[in-house]
């Protein structure tokens, strides 16, 4: 009985306890939530944020999910089978058309891009981006039977009519792979533009295209030209490398059936003038590329927005075997534009030059070959016509399923489930609004747009007044880690990153609600995967100049002997893993037009990716950080260097890999600390 | 009688032996050592063009034949010879400078490759990328000679031979500090299939094996630059200006003489001794079994055993050939000539030959 | 017969007293090289000499017009003028062309048009030398003068070779920099082959030392500038002991120093800049070390006698450049350049100057044409035997200065001159 007893004055002295605490700790809590959202309302809900700030480990398999996300598929020549690459799930998946069903889940390698098939489709060839080869897959067994190594991040292919070479687009090393499919061999790589990504041959089989997202290196300040590259196939060389003005993000390609027009899609940044205008239109504008292949073809660009309307982030572009439509996936507002070709021929042959030329810039002429927008699930990518051109088939790639949609009567008139999960996980969601244009003003422009997968667009951003405070945008992988944020290091959290603040400076809309909010985060936080780092780290054993260049990162005298502060050593402000600090810094680079600020220190994983560099994108190589930004030494000792030692050190950055790497193998790091004779 | 039949009988063969190897050469000195080598072709109907007539500048530096197309690297600019006309590509298109001094054909990709003045400029299907020293890997902006080995570029700075991956991206540098040179001079680099050699300015003859990475080095053996001792001790001289390789024969070129290695034994050949125009080689260029000598007073040719120099009359047009075997000489007038003596590069494709001098671009043609 | 007798006895004597005015011209070797010393000597004719003639330059360039409407005549300095220990000696050759200019520039420049200096530090990323000249010839530099240190004189030389522009080197003593049969440039000072051969005949044969052991620089400096020394000594008989190096920037010797001392040489040859030579005699002394010490010319400087103190008491160098020659036109120099830059003009600046006035003279000989101004300095006419402040130039084949130089010794603190014994 006495027990019983005890318990009351126990319980009464929690209850006083938690009574007493209670209030200092929500009032800690409100506090803090306050701190990290930088407003007073956000909920009090402690787990919408620690719940899902885990990127592994028991919690993180519980509350996630392995999508398939299909991004690219092609359909047999009978139309009966089709092949969808699932992304995230690492698979082709073999659908039969005429039952809507999965019928074979074939494992590839890591994030697989694009699928082919031979011309009697006894074959399927699978682009692993993350793997570095192709699988190739026999479709009578449904086997993976061999693996052919290619350059950094195989994406876009092209098989020659005569199946005898595959043209492989490596989007990291940004050349295309020659693939000799008899001895099985890359007989050949020719440089490509920047992040190229899509492949297509030309029906008369003569010309590979190559579009390419990120725009070819600049002068500082003047906006993107991005390449699409032209492959002879007979010659085996590159022929051309047609510029695009003032667009990027080129993702795809594809030809009229005559082969006299390649159409492209692109996007049209408005970068170098201040984020203010995007209330006129003026940030992000989405539309095409024409290539008029003849002697003297010329080149147009037309937008697919209209006025108070923007179709953000177009994806694939598919024309129907009769050259009447083509249609493009609008991958951030979950829409498929649908283009008249002959409207749009009218349109170029009855229009001036000189008009030509404006309306690369003009929201108001889209309704003169845009007939019709088409709604879709979510993310919208790849596409792929019936061998008849009556059925369109959607790659809807947040939605783990395959749209259809009728080409006659231009309605959606049915959908193929890929069976992925069915739960969709607070990342997911958070993936979802990370891909939509739907909070940014009149749509015009999605998180992904500048942040394609997730990664950044290349290019430097005019936030405020013209010509003012000039940023480059930075990386998200490996973000989530290391706060403060932006250059500035005014935002403490992502929260407030991508809270108020981001919808007053960028979207110039409404906010995210906090539900969506906390999603968002989420997503940024624990799914985004950082790239393996398969070009300059394949096996983590670093190459005789990479290790010359750890040994300079890590040094601490120059030269001359004399000791280096320790406050201007490499690894002092870039420790592993994640090669930040996350310390405020002053490097010597701010610019006359900049406000005064330190800069915060970036993260360093997988920065071979991230040219231009410094605040400002002012270097467009990681040599000129010193060769040009650092004269007075305070970005690092480096003057003291011969140039094969800073040849060194740049190959020991370009080795330096995701940071979970560094996580798992922190000995990398202590045996780093070596002394530099 | 029967040792005596024996004895007469070795002979004999001995004998017969000796002279069927003599017919074939076994014992000449030639490519290889086992066959005669190929004939020097004899080029003529000389066509010059300079500032007059289509290129940007009289001063042309360099020559390479691409297909149908013929590039010149010239004092003022890049020039591009198609169908009979001129175009000059200058800074203004991308050119990393306009001084271009080197000019080579990747195989491999139809790039061209362009050693200026102010870095490296890769022209692709029209369009410039350059790589200079601020922005790249590369050694120094001033680029002496560039060559294409597969996806590898070469290039001879100012401050050392760059190696350029054209897949893995990667810049190497070879100087004195990683390679056998006092100073990280380099003017002339080639590649064999298996070795890459690089002349070093005052280091002679630079050699790596491609697939261990190590260097060895050729030096004149005497040590000394005011002489050379024994001419087929080793290079002639260790300020070496370009190399070449071709048919399983090195060439040297020097500002003292031509040196030939054929992986075993130098031999050095000179203006008094041999049929050389002139002791001062600008550049050269081994084309099968022979080489093509570009000299301050002509341009040579030698396949080891003959010679044919092209010279241009001093007043005129005219020229002469001059045919060279052992101390047999035969000097033959031409209509035609070479547009000037001072001559700085060479190209051979074919039956054409085209020649960069002081003072313009001469095409030829095979006549013999 | 009186007559006769007297004719011929005088014919006799003068062809007693005057033996040269029947004797055949002998053969200078190449470089003023002693028979003793010439490479192989002894043992084996060379097959070729490759500097018996100067090399012609045979290219095109002698035809173009000179060009119209200039508003300076541009003339390139290139030297270590930031960042570098050469920086003192930089400067004084900087002013010495200064000077020179100025002069022209007061008499009228060229047709009227006053002669530039375009400014080039060759101190910088990697082969900058070369990229410098490239910028000079951008710039539209008629010929340029420099540089001192010798791998930048090296690199800039074939830059000059391949643009075709004039290049007077007035500072750098590395023999091989006119080895190079390049007709593009001229020396108008001895080099260290000059020196070393003067240093071989005064500590071996008017010395009579034979063990020398030899401190020096662990660079091209070094290594080139000693080369002539070590070769000569080994050909007359006396190879040099011990060769130790030291980096630029040392300031303790002793490891070196403790190697010599071990050998007991007679005397102690040091070569490098002047604040480690210093060092090293400091050191010696202090060890205990009290042989006769020489050293390169680079200790001829306020720098060392600084450093050293009394310990500078003796050491003997070579110069190419005595302060105190008695020719006018140092004097005026000398008061000039004092008066202009406030500082005693030294080697460096000296040299500058001559090389300066050489290049204003050839360009107004030549006129603005490149190639005929390469054609005036290198003619072996024009300049051949020019009398500098320095004293009288002598053009060898490759155009290097083989004229006299001095021998200097300090001695009370200061650094006094006198001629060599090797003629």
């Amino acid at each position: 009985m006495k027990k019983y007893y005890l318990i009351i004055p126990i319980i009464g002295i929690l209850y006083l306890a938690g009574h007493l605490i209670s209030k200092p700790a929500k009032k800690w809590a409100r506090a803090h939530v306050n701190y990290i959202t930088e407003v007073d309302d956000h909920p009090l809900n402690c787990l919408n944020c620690h719940l899902y700030e885990k990127e592994e480990g028991p919690i993180y398999k519980i509350l996630n999910r392995q999508y398939i996300s299909p991004l690219n598929l092609t359909l047999s020549k009978e139309g009966n089978k089709m092949y969808v690459v699932g992304q995230e799930g690492n698979v082709l998946l073999e659908v039969d058309v005429t039952s809507g069903k999965v019928i074979h889940k074939i494992k590839v390698g890591e994030h697989p891009h694009s699928v082919v098939l031979n011309s009697n489709n006894t074959l399927a060839y699978v682009s692993n981006q993350w793997s570095d080869y192709i699988s190739v897959i026999d479709l009578g067994t449904s086997k993976e039977i061999d693996s052919l190594k290619t350059g950094n991040g195989p994406a876009g292919l092209a098989i020659s009519n005569d199946n005898n070479y595959l043209y492989v687009v490596n989007s990291f090393s940004s050349d295309i792979s020659v693939l000799d499919l008899n001895l099985k061999k890359e007989k050949k790589r020719l440089a490509a533009g920047n992040n190229p990504t899509c492949a297509k041959i030309s029906p008369d089989g003569n010309n590979v295209f190559v579009t390419s997202r990120r725009t070819l290196p600049m002068p500082y300040n003047t906006p993107p030209m991005t390449e699409l590259t032209v492959l002879n196939t007979n010659s085996q060389y590159v022929t051309d490398r047609i510029i695009f003005e003032k667009a990027y993000v080129m993702e795809n390609v594809a030809f009229t059936p005559s082969g006299d027009l390649a159409i492209a899609t692109l996007i049209r940044p408005k970068n170098l003038i201040p984020s203010i205008q995007v209330e006129k239109g003026w940030m992000m504008n989405h539309g095409i590329g024409i290539i008029e292949r003849k002697e003297g073809g010329r080149i147009f660009q037309f937008l697919l927005d209209e006025p108070n309307a923007y179709y953000s982030d177009p994806f694939d572009i598919a024309i129907t075997p009769d050259g009447k439509k083509a249609f493009i996936s609008n991958a951030g507002v979950n829409v498929i534009s649908v283009i008249d070709i002959d409207s749009l021929r009218d349109f170029i042959a009855n229009t001036s030059e000189d008009s030509l030329k404006m309306y690369a810039n003009h929201l108001g002429i889209s309704s003169k070959y845009v007939i019709t927008r088409i709604a879709t699930g979510a993310n919208p990518k790849g596409l792929s016509l019936s061998p008849d051109g009556k059925l369109l088939y959607v790659a809807e790639r947040l939605e783990d399923r395959i749209a259809i949609i009728n080409t006659d009567n231009l309605e959606v008139s049915g959908h193929i489930d890929l069976k992925g999960p069915s739960k969709i996980t607070m990342s997911r969601r958070g993936r979802r609004l990370f891909n939509n244009a739907g909070r940014t003003f009149e749509n015009q422009y999605s998180c992904y747009t500048c942040h394609p997968d997730a990664h950044e667009d290349g290019l430097v951003y005019n936030m405020a007044a013209i010509g003012r405070n000039i940023t480059n945008v930075q990386t998200l992988r490996d973000i989530g880690d290391t706060p403060p944020f932006k250059w500035n290091g005014k935002n403490q959290s992502i929260h407030k990153q991508d809270g108020m603040r981001f919808s007053k400076y960028l979207t110039r809309t409404e906010s995210f609600n906090y539900d969506d909010l906390d999603a968002l985060v989420c997503y940024i936080r624990t799914g985004i995967k950082d790239i393996p780092n398969l070009m300059y780290n394949p096996d983590e054993n670093l190459t005789p100049a990479q290790q010359r260049g750890k040994a300079i990162f890590y040094r601490t005298h120059d030269n001359f002997g004399n000791e280096i502060p320790a406050s201007n050593r490499c690894y002092t402000c870039h420790p592993p893993p994640y090669f930040t600090n996350l310390q405020m810094a002053d490097v010597g680079t701010l610019a006359a037009t900049d406000d005064s600020m330190l800069f915060d220190t970036p993260q360093l994983n997988n920065i071979f990716a991230s040219s231009p560099y410094l605040h400002d994108g002012s270097a467009p190589t990681l040599e000129e950080i010193w060769t040009k930004f650092n004269p007075e030494d305070k970005h690092g000792v480096a003057n003291d260097m011969l140039k094969d030692q800073l040849n060194d050190l740049v190959e020991y950055l370009k080795s330096i890999r995701e940071a979970d790497y560094y996580v798992e193998n922190p000995e990398t790091a202590s045996d780093s600390l070596l002394s530099y004779h | 009688m029967k040792t005596t039949n024996l004895k007469h009988l070795l002979i004999t063969a001995l004998v017969f032996v000796f002279f069927w190897a003599a017919d074939f050469e076994i014992f000449c000195q030639g490519t290889g050592g086992s066959f005669k080598p190929a004939p020097v072709p004899t080029y003529g109907n000389w066509k010059s063009y300079s500032k007059k007539n289509g290129l940007p500048a009289d001063k042309a530096y360099c020559v390479r034949i691409d297909g149908n197309r013929v590039w010149v690297g010239t004092s003022a600019g890049l020039a591009l010879f198609e169908n009979g006309t001129w175009k000059t590509y200058t800074v203004d298109d991308g050119l990393a400078h306009n001084h271009v001094i080197s000019i080579d054909v990747s195989e491999l990709s139809g790039d061209l490759w362009i050693g200026t003045m102010g870095g490296v400029s890769q022209l692709s299907a029209g369009k410039f990328v350059t790589y200079t020293q601020f922005n790249s890997g590369l050694a120094n902006d001033v680029i002496y000679s560039i060559v294409c080995d597969g996806k590898d570029i070469w290039a001879a700075t100012g401050g050392g031979a760059s190696h350029y991956d054209t897949y893995t991206r990667e810049w190497e540098i070879y100087t004195e500090r990683n390679a056998p040179m006092h100073e990280p001079w380099t003017y002339g680099v080639c590649a064999s299939e298996e070795k890459v050699y690089i002349a070093a300015w005052g280091g002679g003859v630079i050699e790596q094996d491609k697939k261990t990475k190590r260097f060895r080095d050729h030096v004149d053996p005497d040590g000394e630059m005011e002489i050379d001792l024994f001419p087929d001790d080793g290079v002639v001289h260790d300020i070496t200006t370009a190399v070449s390789y071709a048919d399983d024969i090195l060439w040297v070129a020097t500002y003292f003489g031509l040196s030939r290695y054929d992986g075993t034994r130098w031999k050095g050949f000179f203006d008094h001794d041999s049929g050389l125009a002139s002791n001062f080689i600008n550049n050269l260029r081994a084309i099968g079994p022979v080489v093509f000598l570009c000299t301050d007073k002509g341009l040579s040719s030698f396949n080891g055993e003959s010679w044919v120099t092209y010279k241009k009359d001093e007043n005129g047009t005219s020229g002469k050939v001059i045919y060279r075997k052992g101390d047999d000489i035969t000097e033959n007038t031409a209509p035609t000539a070479i547009a000037h003596n001072f001559v700085i590069g060479v190209d051979v494709k074919g039956d054409d030959i085209w020649v960069a001098t002081s003072k313009g671009v001469s095409h030829g043609t095979k006549i013999k | 017969m009186k007559t006769r007798l007297f004719i011929l006895s005088a014919f006799s004597l003068v062809l007693i007293l005057f033996p040269e005015t029947y004797g055949q011209d002998q053969k200078q070797n190449y470089g003023r090289t002693p028979d003793e010393m010439v490479p192989f000597g002894r043992f084996q004719k060379a097959y070729v000499n490759f500097f018996d003639t100067p090399q012609e330059f045979t290219g095109a360039g002698r035809e173009k017009p000179a060009p119209t409407n200039l508003k300076t005549i541009k003339i390139g300095v290139l030297g270590p003028f930031e960042g570098s220990p050469l920086v003192p000696q930089g400067r004084q050759m900087l002013q010495g062309t200064m000077l020179a200019l100025e002069e022209a520039n007061k008499k009228g420049g060229y047709h009227g048009i006053p002669f530039e200096i375009l400014v080039h530090n060759d101190v910088g990323l990697w082969g900058a030398a070369a990229n410098e000249v490239v910028k000079m010839n951008d710039a539209g530099a008629w010929a340029f003068l420099g540089t001192i240190d010798d791998i930048n004189s090296h690199v800039a030389l074939r830059v000059a070779l391949k643009l075709e522009i004039p290049m007077i080197n007035t500072s750098d003593p590395d023999p091989t920099f006119t080895e190079t049969r390049i007709p593009w440039m001229i020396r108008c000072m001895s080099d260290d082959r000059q020196s070393c051969y003067a240093l071989v005949n005064y500590v071996y044969e008017q010395k009579g030392y034979k063990r020398v052991a030899v401190i020096r620089a662990n660079n091209r400096y070094g290594r080139v500038g000693t080369a002539e020394f070590k070769d000569g000594a080994e050909r007359i008989g006396h190879p040099t002991i011990l060769e130790v190096r030291f980096d630029d920037g040392e300031t303790n010797f002793k490891t070196q120093l403790e190697r010599i001392k071990t050998l007991s040489p007679d005397a102690v040859l040091i070569w490098g800049n002047a604040t480690e030579s210093a060092l090293i005699l400091n050191q010696m002394r202090e060890m205990g070390m009290n042989q006769p010490a020489f050293a390169s010319d680079r200790v001829v400087s306020p720098e060392f006698l600084r450093i050293a103190g009394k310990n500078a008491e003796g050491i003997i160098t070579t110069c190419q450049y005595n302060p105190d020659a008695d020719i006018p036109e140092l004097k005026a120099f000398q008061q000039n350049y004092r008066k202009r830059f406030n500082q005693e003009p030294d080697v460096f600046a000296a040299h500058a100057y001559d090389g300066m006035n050489i290049t204003i003279e050839a360009i107004k000989k030549a006129g603005l044409n490149r190639a005929l101004i390469r054609d005036v300095l290198t003619d072996m006419k024009t300049f051949q035997g020019y009398q500098g402040i320095t004293g009288k130039i002598i053009f060898d084949a490759s155009w290097n200065d083989i004229g006299d130089i001095w021998q200097a010794e300090v001695k009370n603190g200061k650094f006094v001159f006198f001629p060599t014994a090797f003629k």
